[in-house]
């Protein structure tokens, strides 16, 4: 008796335990079941490089949302990539294990919040600024790249921060012996010794930055245009799909999932090529 | 070995592989009831592995497998219909580390019963008072029933070990493996005395380090050398006149 | 020098996370009163209280946690007590990595077309939690495993040697003792759900009734302070709720990170 509730367990287990996989699978089934036909039929070229996006004549270009995705996620790496990887060498290197206790959770608490307040200030505090300052209607690819930067900084930060203190003590301890000063251990052999994990980490962020959509639908205009300056609104892939959901039908909508077919596979890409840099980072 | 002794456990040819490594190569031995039998030999001679093997504790570890036989009141213990799980009721085992479960003492000693489906508070009560006294431990513990078993001193884990070992109904056989490593001597002591006594209603196996214990407390000792059984016969036999050269060397303190 | 250059760098980040905060409730917290959080939107949400929201987010992620949960020990118990490391398992857990890279916008576009649309539930509390707990899933078995590896094996093995089978083991010994791993999994989880706006949307609606059945459509905060702010409603609400949204956020952190290091502390010993 107590023999057949060991097999029923371990019967229900195993099945339960696909539950993960067969999620993916099932997304990844009907994504694909509702894009790809859509863009069999209209043609991949015309799909992604036309640029004209007007649903209810049939036009479905979306150019001017990829390209817009490019240079929003490309602005906020400019951004967060820079100020992450500085924060994460500076937090492990050079603050004192006391401090570091302290900032560390307080920017994990960064990634907590919720994207849409994010957005909201960005619409209340920076496009007023930008409009101001730099011309422009203030929501714009610069306001979506500031904001966007902001928000992948936890990211960065955390697993840059894993890489770099996963370099053994004893390279820094080698290089400072060889007369090296802080920094310069730091720069030359920390640095590098953590380069996967840090390219890892800048590859994944540019993931969530091109996944994102509610604060990007807040603060960057959601005009369909190709920029011509950082000042100019955009709509981005994402954006796009949130938008126009709700209203579509028939051909719209499908070319929506489409859409959300060229973001699954770029972004499974990004993150299995960065998943694939933290792992190798192991053998070194 | 006196044949008009009931033997409890007999191996026959027994061989213990892990990979293609050969942990334990054929042992050939009889392990008399209601004795206590002492197994020595240096780290690495494969004690632990023999022991194990009594439970099937073995069966636990990646790419085990076996050959030859274990009789316990002669049924071999390997064969597929053998029930593991009631085998490990009848042969109990003490590990070297003391490991209390993290629970109450009362819950730790009770753990083994309650598998078996005894419900009854008040069996539970008596059992836990009948195993607590077999093992020495009762009055130290006795008004502090619920307490984390992990707040005893490492003596007293050990024996709350044993207490738990007892407790089950159907335990006849006692393993331990280097039970008193970590422990103080009058600790050890203890549990030494506990030993003696326990071996008129089980038998008992004692895997130790310390030949001296041996000596002390085993009846009969087998020695282990490279995963090989050297000898094995009366303590006292083994410790002044072994036939082996090699059991000569280890227990006069030549190597080991 | 640079370290200054690094130093400045740093001082940044923590200075715009801090500001973001502090600008939120400050202009926030004044709007939040007793009355605004017990009462119903009036107007759209122009005026009166944010109510039904409140126990949209409660009731939705909670919804979530209970679907995910099972399914997410399960598997950690699976990957860790049942199997060694062997193709399937590397399958699995490829699987799991996978589905926490996706975006929320697409876990919305799949929750729509298969929940709402094909399996004719409509937007609902049903269909929005659905949703969610496959968005959580990862976080789950992430933080499951590790508490389940971490239980020491001698535990494992006193529990065989006294004759217990694999399935009591885990369930009286194992488990038991990983459990403050797994409620903080739990809760990051939560967590993780107030804040999701895109799924859920797509998938639970918009409807600013009280639910009565896990049929109805239920607006959560994220989402009433989505319409709020996109659609110029209120700015003063949108605050308050915004400011209500990050307390939330900020108070479940705090109770798993303090969780969590107890847990760790209690380990070490």
């Amino acid at each position: 008796m107590r023999l057949n509730c060991e097999t029923v367990a371990k019967g229900v287990l195993t099945v339960v335990a696909f539950s993960a996989l067969a999620s993916l699978l099932l997304i990844a089934v009907f994504i694909f079941k509702e894009g790809l036909p859509f863009m069999l039929k209209v043609g991949l070229r015309d799909f992604l490089f036309s640029s004209t996006w007007n649903p209810q004549v049939g036009q479905f270009g979306i150019y001017p949302m990829i390209v817009s995705s490019l240079y929003v996620t490309f602005g906020a790496m400019v951004i967060g990539a820079p100020l992450g990887i500085a924060g994460a060498i500076f937090m492990n290197e050079f603050l004192p294990r006391s401090v570091m206790r302290i900032i560390k959770p307080t920017i994990e608490l960064l990634a907590g919040i919720p994207s849409v307040v994010f957005g909201f200030l960005g619409v209340m505090v920076l496009a007023p600024f930008i409009r101001a300052h730099l011309g422009g209607p203030g929501l714009s690819v610069l306001a979506a790249s500031v904001i966007l930067g902001i928000m992948v900084l936890p990211t960065v930060i955390s697993i840059s921060t894993d890489a770099i203190g996963a370099v053994p003590n004893s390279y820094r301890e080698g290089a400072l012996a060889l007369g090296a000063t802080r920094w310069q251990s730091v720069h030359m052999v920390t640095i590098k010794a953590a380069r996967s994990g840090i390219i890892a980490s800048i590859i994944l962020a540019m993931g969530r930055a091109l996944g994102e959509t509610m604060a990007v639908i807040m603060v960057a205009g959601n005009t369909v245009k190709v920029p011509h300056a950082v000042t100019d609104p955009v709509r981005t892939l994402t954006a796009n799909i949130a938008l126009e959901m709700a209203n579509a039908t028939g051909m719209a909508r499908e070319a929506l999932f489409a859409t959300g077919v060229v973001l699954f596979v770029v972004i499974m890409i990004l993150n299995a090529v960065a998943m694939s840099a933290i792992k190798g980072r192991g053998n070194k | 070995m006196s044949d008009s002794l009931d033997i409890k456990i007999a191996v026959n040819s027994f061989r213990v592989f892990q990979g293609r490594e050969e942990a334990l190569r054929g042992v050939t031995l009889d392990i008399p009831a209601n004795r206590i039998l002492g197994i020595i030999g240096p780290s690495g001679s494969g004690k632990t592995t023999f022991l194990r093997a009594l439970n099937r504790l073995n069966d636990l570890m990646p790419d085990t497998h076996v050959e030859g036989q274990v009789l316990l009141d002669g049924n071999d213990i390997y064969h597929p219909s053998f029930d593991v799980v009631s085998l490990r009721k009848r042969v109990g085992m003490l590990f070297a580390l003391p490991v209390a479960l993290p629970m109450s003492i009362y819950e730790n000693v009770v753990y083994g019963p309650r598998l078996s489906g005894v419900r009854k508070r008040a069996l539970l009560d008596a059992i836990v008072e009948r195993s607590l006294k077999s093992a020495f431990l009762w009055d130290e513990v006795k008004d502090r029933l619920q307490m984390s078993g992990l707040r005893l001193s490492g003596g007293q884990q050990q024996r709350l070990c044993l207490a738990r070992v007892l407790a089950m109904e159907e335990v006849e056989v006692i393993l331990l493996d280097e039970p008193c490593s970590g422990l103080d001597p009058i600790s050890t002591a203890k549990i030494e005395d506990a030993l003696t006594v326990l071996k008129e209603k089980y038998t008992i196996v004692l895997v130790t380090n310390n030949t001296k214990q041996a000596a002390r407390v085993a009846d009969d000792t087998a020695f282990f050398l490279l995963g090989e059984l050297v000898e094995y016969g009366p303590t006292k036999k083994i410790f002044t006149v072994p036939d082996d050269k090699r059991t000569n060397e280890y227990v006069t303190g030549r190597f080991g | 020098m640079a370290v200054t250059v690094l130093g400045a760098a740093t001082l940044l980040t923590v200075v715009v996370l801090v500001f973001i905060i502090a600008f939120v409730l400050v202009k926030g917290l004044p709007g939040v009163t007793w009355e605004f959080l017990s009462s119903a939107p009036k107007d759209m949400g122009k005026a009166g209280g944010i109510f039904p929201t409140l126990v949209g987010t409660v009731l939705l992620p909670l919804l979530a946690i209970a679907i995910a949960l099972p399914l997410g020990v399960g598997t950690a118990v699976y990957l860790t007590e049942y199997t060694r490391e062997n193709q399937l398992t590397r399958a699995l857990r490829f699987g799991t990595d996978c589905l926490a890279g996706i975006p929320s916008i697409i876990f919305g576009l799949f929750g729509f077309i298969f929940f709402v649309v094909m399996l004719k539930m409509g937007w609902c509390l049903l269909s929005g939690a659905l949703t969610l707990a496959i968005m959580v899933l990862p976080t789950i078995i992430r933080t499951s495993e590790e508490a389940i590896r971490s239980v020491p094996n001698a535990y494992r093995e006193v529990s065989f040697s006294l004759g217990a089978t694999r399935w009591e083991t885990v369930l009286k010994v194992v488990l038991p003792n990983a459990l403050p791993g797994i409620v903080t999994g739990m809760i990051l989880g939560i967590g993780r759900s107030i804040g999701e706006t895109a799924a859920v949307i797509f998938t639970a609606g918009s409807s600013l009734r009280m639910p009565m059945s896990v049929f109805d459509s239920v607006r959560t905060m994220s989402v009433h302070f989505y319409i709020l702010a996109r659609e110029g409603i209120s700015n003063e609400n949108a605050y308050a709720t915004a400011a209500v949204l990050i307390i939330s956020v900020l108070l479940i952190n705090l109770v798993a990170y303090s969780m969590m290091h107890r847990f760790i502390a209690k380990r070490s010993k």
